[in-house]
C-alpha cells in the first residue's frame, strides 16, 4: 500500500515538475488585468490539456494548466464514512485557514477535496521544487493524518466503551 | 466521568457547606440539572436544624402523569433509604414531586454526615430506579414501554420473562456525530463481548429496528445512528445493582453524546447553576467539574490545529523562498525586533536563518524567542546601534556564506555582492483569489 | 562552461538588455522599474532607474549603433529613451494597444521597432522626422492570440512573430518614406505593409522566442512542447527541422552564429544546439556544467539559483573558452526568461 502511495505521489511530482512553467502573462481580454487563466478560462488556447492522475477510484489529483497558473485538485481516500467526515472535516478546515499557505484555494474545486491554486508570482517568490515538495508533502500528511486521525478516535471510542462498561462493574 | 456519576455534586456541595458552617444560615436555593431536574433546598435561621428538599423529575413515560407525584413504591424505597435522617413531607412543596425534611442532628460522626450527605445526593437515581421498578411491575410479565428521560431521546424497554431489553434509538443531529458515535458503538459492541466484560449487560448495535420494537410508531423507529439494545438479566438487577444500572442506562445517551461532543445541556447547566449561585445569598460556591475529559470533536479540532501549525511551518518559514528572501525576511525581522528594543530577539532571528531546515531547532528558538520578547525589554539607544551594525555584518557574512557556498570554482573572478536591503521585498502583485 | 560571473541584481529579472558595448545592462527587477548597472573594473554599479511606466516592464532592447532603448510594459506603453549628458530622457510612444505589451525589439537599422502585444497584435514603430515623434502601425488580424516575441530579418523588411496560438508568422513591415524599394532582394519588393508572408504552424503549443540566424538564412523558435523548431530559406521555399528535447520547455533562443543556438527556457540550464555542413541540427550539451547524471530534483535547485544569475554577468568574453566564434556578448542573452 505505502508502495503504491509513493507511485502514485511520484507521478504527481513529476507531471508537477513538468507541468509548472510558469510566466507572467497579462489577459488577454480584460485591459490591464493579470489574472490566473486557469480560473478565467477565457481563451482556450492558453490552457493546456488537464491531466488527471489517478490511484483508485477514490484518490485522484487534477493538474490544470495554463500559461500563467496551474491549479491543483485532489480527492483523498475516503473508505469508510468515518474517513470521509475525517478527510471533509479536516480539509475544510484547512481550507479555512488558506491564507497560511499562500497556494492553498479557498474553494476546492467541483468535484475534488482541496485545491490549490500556483501562479507565476509564487514561482517567483518560491523555489519550484520546494513548492512541488511542499504540494506532495501536504498530498502525503493528508493521508497520513486522515489514517492517524481514524485511528485515534476508534481508539478514544474503546476507551470511552470500556469506561462505560466499567461502570456496571 | 465524573460528571456522570450518579450523585448531585450541587447538592452535596450545598449540604456540605450547611454542615461545616459555624453558624446557621438561610438558605433557598434552586437548582437545575440536566436540564430537567429541580431541586429546592430551603433551611432557615429559625429552624436550623431542618433542611427542606424538595425535587421535581420529569416522569420517565407519557402515559403517567407527572403531578400526580411519584408512585407509592417510590415514596417507599425513599423512606426505607432516607429513614434514619430524613422524612417525606406531605403534601410535598408546590411545584414539585417530594419534599424531604432532612435533619442530620441524630448523626454524630462527621463521617456518618457525609455519607448521609451523599446519599442524599443519589436521591434522584433512587426515585428513578424505582419509578422504573415500578413501570416494569405494571407491564406484566412481557411487553414493551417507551420512557421518556430526556425528553429529546426517548427510548424503550422490553420485558419478556427472561431478560429486560433496553432499546436505544440513537439520532444524531450532523454526519461528524454520526461517524463518531458509529465507531464508538462497534468498539462498545466487541468490548462488551470481550471476556473481561462477562458480566455486564450484552450490547448491540444495529441499524435496523429489533423485533421487539415491532408495532411501534414509524416516527420513532427512523434513526441515523441505528439502535443500541442492552440484555439486562436478573443478575444485573439484583439487590442494590438495580438503581445503579438503570442510572447508567438512563444516561446512556447523554454518555454517548458527551463522547462526542460536551452536550449543549451540559453547558446550559453549568450556565444555570453558576447563574443561580452569582445571585444566591451569600454562599459562594460551585467548582464546576472543568477537568472532565476533552471530548472527541474538540479532540479531533486539535489535533487539525496542531497538524495545521506543523504544515504551515513550511510555507511560512524562509525555507520555501529563495535564499535572499530568506535573508531579507531575517532583515525585516531584525527591523521590526530593533525598533522594539529589543536585541535578543535579533541575535536569534538570525540565528533562526541560520538554523534554516531543523524544524525542531526552530521550534524550539522560536518559543525562546517569544518568551525573552516579552521579558527583556531594554531600550539603550546606544548599544542598540552597536548591536544592530554588528548583526548587519552578521547578515551580510550570512548572506556571502550562503551565496558562494556552491560557487567556490569561480573564486578569481570578480565578485560582488549587493549590500542586503533593510526594505520590504516588494510583493504586492498577488493575484485576488476567484470564489 | 561555468558562468562568467554571477552577480544578483535583484529577486527575479523580468528582462533585459546590454548597451552596446556589453559595459551597461538595464532590467526589470520584475517590477514597473528599469535599472541600468555598469561594470567598473571589479564591480556593479546602479546608474539609473528608468521608472516611468506603471505596471511591470515585459521588454527592453538598446539599440546597437543609436545608443537608444526602448522598454514596453504591461501598461501598453512604450518609451524610446535617449542619453543626453548623464541623464536617460523619454519619449513616449502611442502604441495603440489595447492591451499589455508584451515584447519589444529594435530593427537592425535601427529606424523602426516592433512591438509584440496581449492584443493580439504587432506595433511596428518608426520615427517621423517632420513631427519628431514616434508613429506607430499596428498589424492587425492575424494573430489569435498574445504575441510572445519578435524578430527582425536583417534586411530591416521582415519581422517574425510567434505566438501563443502555436504559430510562428513573418510579415513584410514595409513602410513608405522608412525603407526604400529595391534595396532588397526581388521578391521583397512588391510586400506591402503587413502583408503575411508565412505562417510555420508546426508547434502544437504555445510558440516563443523566435529568433533569425545572423544572415537571415535560418529562422528558429521554439514550442512549449519542449521543441525547438529551425526553418531553412522562409522567404522562398521553407524547409523545417524539429527538434524534440528531453527537458523542460525553452524560452527563448539566441543564434550564436549561422551553425550555433543557445536555447534558455524553464530547465535553467542553457543549452547549446548546432547544425553539421548539411544543416542538420542537434543537442550539444548544457552550457552549464552541471552533471548530467545528478539531474534529480535537487540538482535543479543549483540550476535555478544559477539560472537566476546566470549571465547577468559582466563583459563579453571575459572567460568565453567554450565557444571562440561567439559574435558578442557572451552567454548574455540566456538569462532572459530564467529564474522564475
Amino acid at each position: 500500500m505505502a508502495n503504491t502511495l509513493r507511485l502514485y505521489l511520484t507521478c504527481i511530482r513529476n507531471t508537477l515538475e513538468a507541468a509548472m512553467c510558469l510566466q507572467n502573462f497579462p489577459c488577454q481580454e480584460v485591459e490591464r488585468h493579470n489574472k490566473p487563466e486557469v480560473e478565467l478560462k477565457t481563451s482556450p488556447e492558453l490552457l493546456l490539456n488537464p491531466v488527471l492522475i489517478c490511484r483508485n477510484e477514490a484518490e485522484k489529483c487534477l493538474i490544470e494548466t495554463s500559461i500563467n497558473s496551474i491549479r491543483i485538485s485532489m480527492k483523498v481516500k475516503q473508505a469508510d464514512e468515518l474517513e470521509n467526515i475525517l478527510a471533509k472535516k479536516f480539509l475544510r478546515f484547512l481550507s479555512m485557514r488558506a491564507e497560511a499557505f499562500q497556494v492553498l484555494r479557498r474553494k476546492p474545486v467541483q468535484g475534488y477535496d482541496i485545491s490549490f491554486l500556483i501562479t507565476n508570482y509564487h514561482c517567483e517568490d518560491m523555489h519550484k521544487h520546494k513548492l512541488i515538495d511542499f504540494i506532495v508533502q501536504f498530498m502525503e500528511d493528508i493521508d497520513k493524518e486522515i489514517s492517524e486521525l481514524k485511528l485515534s478516535v476508534n481508539t478514544r471510542g474503546r476507551l470511552v466503551a470500556t469506561e462505560f462498561l466499567k461502570q456496571f462493574i | 466521568m465524573a460528571f456522570f456519576s450518579s450523585g448531585s455534586r450541587a447538592l452535596v456541595e450545598i449540604l456540605t457547606r450547611l454542615q461545616s458552617a459555624e453558624q446557621p444560615m438561610p438558605v433557598d436555593h434552586t437548582l437545575f440539572e440536566f436540564g430537567s431536574i429541580r431541586y429546592h433546598l430551603q433551611a432557615s435561621m429559625t429552624d436550623s436544624e431542618n433542611i427542606y428538599l424538595s425535587i421535581s423529575t420529569p416522569s420517565l413515560s407519557y402515559e403517567a402523569s407527572p403531578s400526580s407525584g411519584f408512585p407509592e413504591i417510590t415514596l417507599q424505597e425513599t423512606r426505607k433509604m432516607y429513614h434514619k435522617f430524613a422524612e417525606i413531607i406531605e403534601p410535598p412543596k408546590e411545584g414539585y414531586a417530594l419534599t424531604l425534611k432532612l435533619n442530620f442532628s441524630g448523626l454524630t460522626r462527621p463521617k456518618d454526615r457525609i455519607k448521609a450527605i451523599n446519599q442524599i445526593s443519589l436521591l434522584q437515581s433512587v426515585i428513578l430506579s424505582s419509578q422504573l421498578k415500578d413501570m416494569l411491575g405494571n407491564l406484566g410479565s412481557s411487553g414493551t414501554m417507551k420512557l421518556v428521560y430526556n425528553q429529546r431521546d426517548p427510548f424503550f424497554v422490553s420485558k419478556t420473562p427472561v431478560k429486560i431489553n433496553a432499546i436505544f434509538p440513537m439520532r444524531f443531529r450532523d454526519d461528524t456525530d454520526l461517524a463518531i458515535a458509529s465507531s464508538f458503538f462497534q468498539e462498545l459492541q466487541e468490548l462488551g463481548s470481550t471476556s473481561s466484560f462477562t458480566r455486564v449487560p450484552r450490547c448491540s448495535w444495529s441499524p435496523i429496528p429489533p423485533p421487539e420494537l415491532r408495532g411501534e410508531y414509524v416516527h420513532h423507529l427512523t434513526t441515523n445512528g441505528g439502535f443500541v439494545s442492552f440484555d439486562i438479566l436478573a443478575r444485573h438487577v439484583k439487590g442494590g445493582r438495580a438503581a445503579r444500572t438503570a442510572w447508567i442506562l438512563l444516561n446512556f445517551q447523554s454518555y454517548v453524546k458527551y463522547h462526542i461532543k460536551v452536550s449543549t445541556q451540559r453547558s446550559t447547566l453549568v450556565a444555570r447553576v453558576i447563574g443561580v449561585f452569582s445571585y444566591g445569598n451569600g454562599v459562594v460556591l460551585l467548582t464546576v467539574e472543568s477537568s472532565c475529559a476533552q471530548c472527541t470533536r474538540s479532540y479531533i479540532q486539535s489535533r487539525m490545529r496542531k497538524r495545521l501549525e506543523i504544515m504551515t511551518e513550511v510555507t511560512t518559514s524562509e525555507l520555501l523562498y529563495k535564499e535572499t528572501f530568506g535573508v531579507k525576511r531575517a532583515a525585516i525581522a531584525l527591523n521590526q525586533a530593533c525598533s522594539e528594543g529589543v536585541l535578543f530577539a535579533v541575535s536569534q532571528v538570525i540565528d533562526d536563518a541560520k538554523l534554516r531546515g531543523n524544524d525542531e531547532n526552530r521550534k524550539k528558538l522560536q518559543v525562546r524567542k517569544r518568551s525573552k520578547r516579552r521579558s527583556i525589554k531594554f531600550a539603550r539607544a546606544k548599544k542598540l546601534q552597536k548591536g544592530l551594525k554588528a548583526i548587519v555584518d552578521k547578515i551580510k557574512r550570512l548572506r556571502l556564506r550562503i551565496r558562494v557556498k556552491r560557487l567556490d570554482r569561480f573564486r578569481g573572478h570578480c565578485q560582488c555582492f549587493a549590500v542586503p536591503k533593510l526594505t520590504m521585498a516588494q510583493r504586492e502583485h498577488k493575484y485576488q483569489k476567484l470564489e | 562552461m561555468a558562468a562568467a560571473a554571477i552577480h544578483q541584481f535583484a529577486e527575479c529579472i523580468t528582462c533585459h538588455a546590454w548597451s552596446p558595448d556589453h559595459s551597461m545592462i538595464a532590467f526589470c527587477p520584475n517590477n514597473n522599474e528599469v535599472h541600468i548597472y555598469k561594470f567598473f573594473t571589479d564591480k556593479w554599479e546602479k546608474l539609473h532607474v528608468l521608472s516611468k511606466h506603471d505596471q511591470i516592464v515585459s521588454g527592453i532592447d538598446w539599440s546597437r549603433s543609436s545608443n537608444k532603448i526602448v522598454t514596453v510594459s504591461h501598461d501598453r506603453n512604450s518609451y524610446v529613451w535617449t542619453q543626453e549628458g548623464h541623464d536617460w530622457v523619454p519619449t513616449l510612444v502611442i502604441l495603440k494597444l489595447n492591451r499589455a505589451a508584451l515584447c519589444v525589439q529594435w530593427s537592425p537599422k535601427e529606424n523602426k521597432f516592433a512591438v509584440g502585444s496581449g492584443a493580439k497584435s504587432v506595433c511596428i514603430c518608426y520615427y517621423e522626422q517632420e513631427n519628431n515623434w514616434w508613429i506607430s502601425k499596428v498589424v492587425r488580424k492575424k494573430h489569435e492570440s498574445s504575441v510572445t516575441s519578435v524578430a527582425w530579418h536583417p534586411n530591416n523588411i521582415l519581422l517574425a512573430t510567434t505566438s501563443t496560438d502555436g504559430k510562428c508568422r513573418v510579415f513584410s513591415t514595409f513602410i513608405k518614406g522608412v525603407d526604400t524599394r529595391g534595396s532588397h532582394t526581388s521578391t521583397s519588393t512588391d510586400w506591402k505593409f503587413g502583408e503575411q508572408i508565412a505562417q510555420l504552424d508546426l508547434s502544437s503549443m504555445w510558440a516563443f522566442g523566435v529568433r533569425w540566424s545572423p544572415s537571415g538564412k535560418t529562422l528558429a523558435y521554439a514550442g512549449h512542447n519542449s521543441m525547438i523548431y529551425f526553418i531553412d530559406d522562409v522567404e522562398t521555399s521553407p524547409a523545417a527541422q524539429n527538434l524534440a528535447l528531453r527537458d523542460l520547455p525553452l524560452r527563448d533562443i539566441l543564434f550564436l552564429s549561422e551553425r550555433t543556438v543557445i536555447g534558455v527556457g524553464f530547465d535553467c540550464n542553457p543549452m547549446i544546439f548546432s547544425a553539421d555542413e548539411t544543416g542538420l541540427w542537434s543537442f550539444v550539451r548544457y552550457l552549464d556544467e552541471r552533471k548530467v547524471t545528478t539531474s534529480t530534483s535537487r540538482a535543479s535547485q543549483l540550476s535555478e539559483a544559477l539560472g537566476k544569475l546566470y549571465g547577468q554577468s559582466k563583459q563579453a568574453a571575459s572567460s568565453d573558452t567554450v565557444e571562440p566564434s561567439k559574435p558578442r556578448g557572451g552567454a548574455h542573452e540566456n538569462c532572459i526568461t530564467i529564474g522564475w
